[in-house]
């Protein structure tokens, strides 16, 4: 990937193992200020970096940072969980007009004796159904909430700090006074010490409270998501994902709702618990998982749950494409939060900008040098251009581009053909390059 | 644990639920060793550790399983260990069914756990989430083959001829690193790979590999398909064995075979000259392996697989099914492939 005589420069504002190793492996050097080829950002510099009245800050060509300005529009809890709804809405109803428009013309069709055209959406591009449980944001729709929560009395449900980390300040609700907790807490305070006029924004969502268990427990995997482009998309998927298991066997006991042992899988939560294991660290491989599911379930079901996640990843972008700001300098590596409930359905829970570096056990943390190596290694050759309809594995290491929006190029087409057929062929080579990457028999080794 | 179960199978079975049950009633000795057990090997596997709870009751199950000792077809693994009508712990050399009489096997099964025992209910904790589908399985397989793995008798396909099968295919396909490890390292392959036999790889392959390689196990129905990818994997390496001059460097060469595909190395290095050029299998000397050797290969291993060419119509469906790579045996072809073949040694 050097070319020669090529010195690049780095700068990050993490000094964790894994990305300074690969740094300095790759023989870059390293600057504190604007001087750089490739800047592994926090979220919070990056605010400072595209900030338009900052011009002086402004990227060079050829700069590189490793987030999109309102990467937030999807990583925040509450603006993601609203823009997927405002996504389905509008899919929904995009849909429903392409179907009644493909019923008129198939009965125009049969009443002038013609073959029935075929205006149907390739499968892979219908959005699927719900994959975020239903969100309220509180204060602001408190009243909402309250009324969807008596219409099903015996649900329960997740509250989550829309700025925070690492499972903080997350509690169960099953009955409305719970919620107590989150309105007599006490206000947070600014830098002077002073109390901020607003409690802090919570969101909270209805809690899937059948999850699949594997040995009795409950867990939720982590999945790294490459995006280099947001128009057009391209989107890579590690499979190095990994299972996080809680410690205690999973309950839907009242008396175990404040258990967090139970219910909640953040690693930096599990790591107190007596029964945690250095060893493996409660991290499980995701082929494991599907080798699992194969097993017990069979091929079919584990394949169709490899496809539903890729699904849910590649619509979840796309619900935001539209509104991130698609600066040619950025890429982002996001970490995304899946759980699968019983009936192999998986939920989106979270979406993370920046998931964590630190790494708890030998097999993590040479699972995440080579996320690293990787990321690096895709991210500067996408930004060069040097990625076009590349196929090659070695420079995907274990990425897999599971989707790709750029127009292929086209040889032409032969004169006389029927321009529908064309729209069609054109219209299924346009779609997304399907490469099932979770699936055993294909990717996932 | 113990949930609602039907079953429909013969009476023989009634006894793994009696030992599921048994579980919650009685304390035996061995439970804690077993315990332990779990705790150091499944528990801490980066790839089983999920299932710990269930590998646990599966042991202890089978220890309580009093039939496990007329079941397993090359006789006890070893000496069974008695106490007698006053409690004392004594140990008979008598078979067990005699010792019945007058005292009590401690465990019941009749088998005395070992470190590292607990690795064998492992893989079946993926095939199945619940004791009751998962046990029956487990009982039998270990029963039919993975007894043999550590049983020390005279019984054909026992652990001393599984060794000794193991070296001879060593040094018949990498005789110069044989010697290399004799001579100059005053070690042998067997050292190495003995820990890779007992356990039937589990432990060192992935979880899937064991369960492709137990398959097959049950296909051919013969456990000599464990020392045979032994010696696979020996003369696979044997250029690196050959270039370690230290026992480290070769401990190093054994300790990490996560990589190995066993099914395509056990098919190249069994029926290399079979499937013809395209598969050459390269013995050290570089050489595609002569008809002479293959010979001499198929010479060992043919009257382990011939004496297996009594097989049922079930069996070569499931047989091709198996071969064909289809993923895990269903728990159907298990029942099918495990119906007993005449009596049991009773």
């Amino acid at each position: 990937m050097r070319r020669e005589n090529e010195r690049i420069v780095y700068r990050t504002d993490f000094d964790k193992y894994v990305l300074i190793s690969n740094f300095e492996r790759l023989g870059w050097t390293r600057s504190t200020d604007e001087d750089f080829d490739i800047y592994w950002a926090s979220v919070h510099n990056v605010r400072g970096l595209f900030n338009p009245e900052v011009l002086s800050k402004r990227l060079r060509d050829g700069q590189v940072v490793n987030h999109f300005p309102n990467h937030y529009e999807l990583t925040r809890k509450d603006l993601m969980a609203r823009n997927i709804k405002r996504y389905r809405r509008e899919r929904e109803r995009q849909e429903q007009a392409e179907e009644s428009l493909s019923s008129f013309a198939s009965f125009a069709a049969r009443k002038k004796g013609q073959s029935e055209p075929n205006l149907s959406m390739p499968q892979v591009d219908r959005v699927p159904p719900e994959w975020v449980p239903a969100t309220y944001s509180l204060p602001n729709d408190y009243a909402i909430f309250v009324e969807e929560f008596r219409k099903s009395p015996n649900s329960t449900w997740i509250a989550k700090p829309t700025g925070k980390a690492q499972g903080r300040g997350i509690f169960l609700v099953s009955k409305l006074n719970q919620l107590k907790r989150w309105s007599n807490a006490p206000k947070e305070k600014n830098q002077q010490g002073q109390p901020l006029p607003f409690r802090e924004p919570y969101i909270i969502s209805r809690y899937i409270s059948n999850p699949l268990l594997v040995g009795g427990k409950k867990f939720d995997m982590r999945l790294y998501v490459l995006v280099t482009s947001y128009r057009p998309l391209k989107v890579f998927l590690y499979r190095g994902g990994f299972c996080r298991f809680c410690v205690e066997q999973y309950s839907t006991d009242v008396a175990e709702i404040d258990n967090i042992f139970v219910h909640l899988t953040n690693v930096a939560i599990q790591k107190q618990a007596e029964d945690y294991n250095e060893q493996h660290g409660g991290k499980w491989a995701i082929s494991d998982l599907m080798l699992f599911i194969e097993s017990t379930r069979g091929r079919a079901a584990s394949e169709k749950l490899a496809s539903d996640m890729e699904q849910i990843i590649v619509h979840t972008l796309k619900a935001v494409q539209g509104i991130i700001v698609n600066d040619k300098h950025c890429f982002e590596m996001y970490g995304f939060d899946v759980l699968i409930d019983k009936d192999l359905r998986p939920w989106l829970l979270e979406v993370n900008a920046s998931p964590s570096m630190t790494t708890t056990t030998e097999d993590d943390r040479l699972l995440k040098l080579r996320l690293i190596n990787d990321v690096l290694n895709i991210a500067i050759q996408e930004k060069r251009g040097q990625l076009e309809g590349c196929d090659d594995d070695l420079i995907l290491g274990d990425f897999a581009c599971i989707f790709d929006e750029k127009p292929k190029v086209n040889l032409g087409t032969r004169s006389g053909e029927d321009p529908r057929s064309e729209r069609n062929e054109r219209s299924s080579s346009r779609g997304p390059r399907r490469s099932n990457s979770f699936s055993r028999t294909g990717y996932w080794r | 644990m113990i949930a609602d179960y039907t079953h429909h199978y013969s009476l023989r079975v009634l006894s793994a639920e009696e030992a599921a049950r048994g579980i919650c009633e009685w304390e035996w000795l061995t439970d804690d060793v077993l315990r332990l057990d779990v705790a150091e090997h499944c528990a801490n596997d980066v790839s089983y550790f999920p299932f710990d709870e269930l590998v646990e009751a599966l042991v202890l199950a089978l220890s309580r399983d009093c039939e496990v000792g007329q079941l397993c077809e090359s006789g006890l693994p070893q000496v069974p260990l008695v106490a007698d009508a006053a409690g004392a712990l004594a140990v008979q050399t008598s078979e067990l069914r005699e010792v019945r009489a007058g005292g009590q096997a401690m465990p019941p099964s009749g088998v005395v756990p070992f470190k590292g025992f607990s690795n064998y209910a492992c893989p079946f904790a993926f095939l199945a989430d619940r004791l009751e589908t998962a046990y029956p399985i487990f009982r039998s397989f270990y029963c039919r083959h993975l007894c043999r793995l550590h049983t020390i008798s005279d019984h054909p396909e026992t652990l001393l001829s599984l060794c000794a099968l193991f070296e001879q295919l060593v040094v018949s396909t990498a005789p110069r690193a044989a010697q290399h490890l004799q001579f100059v390292l005053d070690s042998s392959p067997l050292r190495y790979a003995f820990h890779w036999i007992v356990t039937g790889f589990v432990g060192s392959l992935p979880a899937e590999e064991v369960l492709q390689l137990w398959d097959r196990v049950l296909g051919f129905d013969s456990v000599a398909l464990v020392p045979i990818l032994a010696a696979a994997i020996v003369a696979l390496r044997s250029k690196l064995i050959l270039a370690a001059r230290r026992p480290e460097e070769v401990q190093l060469v054994f300790s990490d075979i996560s990589c190995v595909k066993a099914i395509p190395l056990l098919q190249s290095f069994l029926f290399a000259h079979e499937l013809g050029a395209d598969a050459n299998w390269r013995t050290e000397h570089g050489s595609v392996l002569s008809a002479a050797l293959a010979a001499k290969k198929a010479a060992l291993v043919a009257p382990i697989l011939e004496a297996k060419a009594s097989i049922g119509e079930h069996d070569v469906g499931a047989l091709s099914r198996l071969f064909r790579g289809e993923g895990p045996a269903s728990t159907d072809t298990v029942e099918i492939l495990l119906q007993p073949q005449g009596d049991c040694n009773a």
